[in-house]
């Protein structure tokens, strides 16, 4: 799919990636980047890529998939221990890495359990935790919401993204995905917003996507004071953005011609599912818009029900699930609820389960208070997207800050730890959260 | 209290690490304490010791403690 999705001769010298290092990939490289992982890897294996925003690690990527691999994407800064247990739950045949420019490719289970012939490409359901649960995707799945991005944002081949988004992350994969389709250039970056290099290509990029985060440090930096010679359009996703600073993005947007468009998904559904548009946002900036093209969505007791093409084959927890089919059927829970406004756009009223978004990232409360009771430390969690704050009884505070961000690889400013007497309950033993609501200063 | 010893306060409590670590080569990104989302916090340390304003290009210049110093320089914070 991803060779042939592109409108783009198979000949053509034009530019498909060029990252930090003024390495460049040409749409006219990929049969021999294919060519080189069907002698590599001869047969049909289940592939780690270990990714950075590279050219080699893009060329690795779409050669391995146009080979017929089946791949799952990874951090490359993952842990080492977090790596063999990926390698060991899912008999990874081999893992492939990108060091000083250099591909490598390290082979592991000889012999594995089948794949699904259709299992394309596997991302993980949480981008640092470490949980090792999967989404997989087949490539019509992963087709039809690119192709659905494309449209809903009217890309061209004209356009320059800056995708310093992860390329492993689902929202950084479909900003790649979607350009290709239409014969773009990435501007493929690993820099943050607080680095030089990222304002080099910002200045000649034609539009940025960004999670909450990123926002905060665009409007800390004083985007309003930023030139541009090229953008027109910044895409947000991967959280919720509280409404002023959804307004203060439109005005600065407006006033430098450009537009700003708010946008809701989840890995599960590949992963777009609505979008706002920057006309609208005046009057809805609570809202996340309309769903997009092939995409439908609809409120059972509150709860977002989308039906789409592009919704993932299923989860997997174990090699035997690799060989598993589409168990979903275009259909997707998101544990989001969710109301009409004016019959026009969805807002969201909550979350049926507990799950938070830190820096885009999804985050299972439940899942950190579990790892900690594992080791018998309570801990109890509270957060909204973006603010993660976790109580304990067992001290010192930098004990516990040290073990999530070793086993959770989160941000180290990204949470705080507060510590308890006691945690505050209920007189029937349940955890009382409003009481801790009160107790947690809750911020970042 | 010397506007040194003040600079090695505010990276120790933005980045949340002992101070003795805190050397002129410390670089950002070089440890994991030192990340985009801590960098605002470092910015907004040193704007509220020093009390000052830094400027955007400054902000994403300064990617060492050194190239700190020589930043904070340029707004009259003296280091003897």
């Amino acid at each position: 799919m991803l060779k042939t999705l592109h409108k783009v001769s198979s000949h053509s010298s034009k530019i498909l990636a060029r990252d930090d290092g003024g390495d460049v990939l040409r749409y006219g490289d990929l049969t021999d980047h294919e060519n080189f992982w069907r002698e590599a890897i001869p047969e049909r294996s289940f592939v780690i890529l270990l990714c950075e925003n590279t050219v080699p690690h893009l060329g690795a990527y779409i050669g391995l998939h146009a080979a017929g691999h089946a791949i799952l994407l990874l951090p490359a800064k993952i842990s080492n221990a977090h790596l063999m247990q990926m390698i060991e739950t899912y008999q990874a045949q081999a893992v492939v890495s990108v060091q000083n420019g250099l591909v490598r490719c390290e082979q592991h289970y000889v012999r594995s359990e089948a794949l699904h012939p259709d299992l394309s490409i596997c991302l993980s359901t949480s981008g640092s935790t470490g949980s090792p649960k999967l989404v997989r995707f087949n490539d019509r799945q992963l087709y039809a919401n690119a192709e659905s991005i494309a449209e809903y944002l009217d890309l061209t081949e004209d356009e320059i993204p800056l995708a310093h988004l992860p390329m492993e992350y689902s929202f950084g994969l479909s900003v790649i995905h979607s350009h290709m389709l239409v014969g773009a250039t990435l501007l493929l970056s690993n820099a943050s917003v607080m680095q030089p290099q990222f304002w080099e290509n910002f200045s000649e990029a034609t539009s940025l996507a960004g999670v909450p985060f990123h926002y905060d440090m665009l409007l800390r930096i004083r985007l309003e004071k930023r030139d541009s010679k090229n953008l027109r359009t910044l895409v947000q996703a991967g959280g919720r953005l509280p409404k002023d600073k959804v307004l203060t993005l439109h005005d600065i947007a407006s006033e430098k011609g450009w537009k700003f468009h708010v946008m809701y998904g989840q890995t599960e559904a590949g992963p777009r599912i609505t979008w706002l548009p920057h006309s609208c946002i005046p009057e809805y900036p609570d809202c996340i818009g309309q769903p997009i093209p092939g995409v439908e969505v609809e409120l059972v007791n509150e709860e977002m029900v989308i039906k789409s093409s592009s919704v993932m084959m299923g989860y997997a927890e174990t090699r035997a699930d690799l060989s598993e089919g589409d168990v979903m059927n275009g259909v997707l829970y998101t544990g989001d609820l969710a109301e009409w406004v004016d019959d026009r756009f969805l807002r969201i009223k909550g979350r049926k389960s507990r799950f938070i978004k830190l820096q885009g990232n999804r985050v299972g409360l439940q899942e950190i208070e579990d790892f900690f009771a594992s080791i018998d430390i309570e801990v109890v969690c509270k957060g909204v997207d973006d603010s993660l704050t976790v109580f304990t009884t067992s001290g010192p505070k930098e004990k516990i800050s040290e073990t999530i961000i070793e086993n959770f690889s989160f941000s180290p400013r990204s949470f705080n730890v507060v510590l308890l007497d006691e945690v505050p309950r209920l007189s029937n033993g349940k955890i009382d959260y409003k009481s801790l609501n009160a107790l947690g200063d809750g911020g970042v | 209290m010397d506007n040194v010893e003040k600079l090695r306060k505010a990276f120790a409590e933005a980045l949340q690490i002992s101070e003795d670590v805190i050397t002129d080569d410390l670089k950002y990104n070089s440890i994991k304490e030192w990340d985009s989302v801590a960098h605002m916090a470092l910015v907004a340390e040193l704007e509220d010791v020093f009390d000052i304003m830094l400027d955007t290009d400054d902000i994403i210049e300064m990617s060492s403690v050194m190239k700190a110093r020589e930043i904070l320089t340029k707004y009259n914070v003296e280091f003897s």
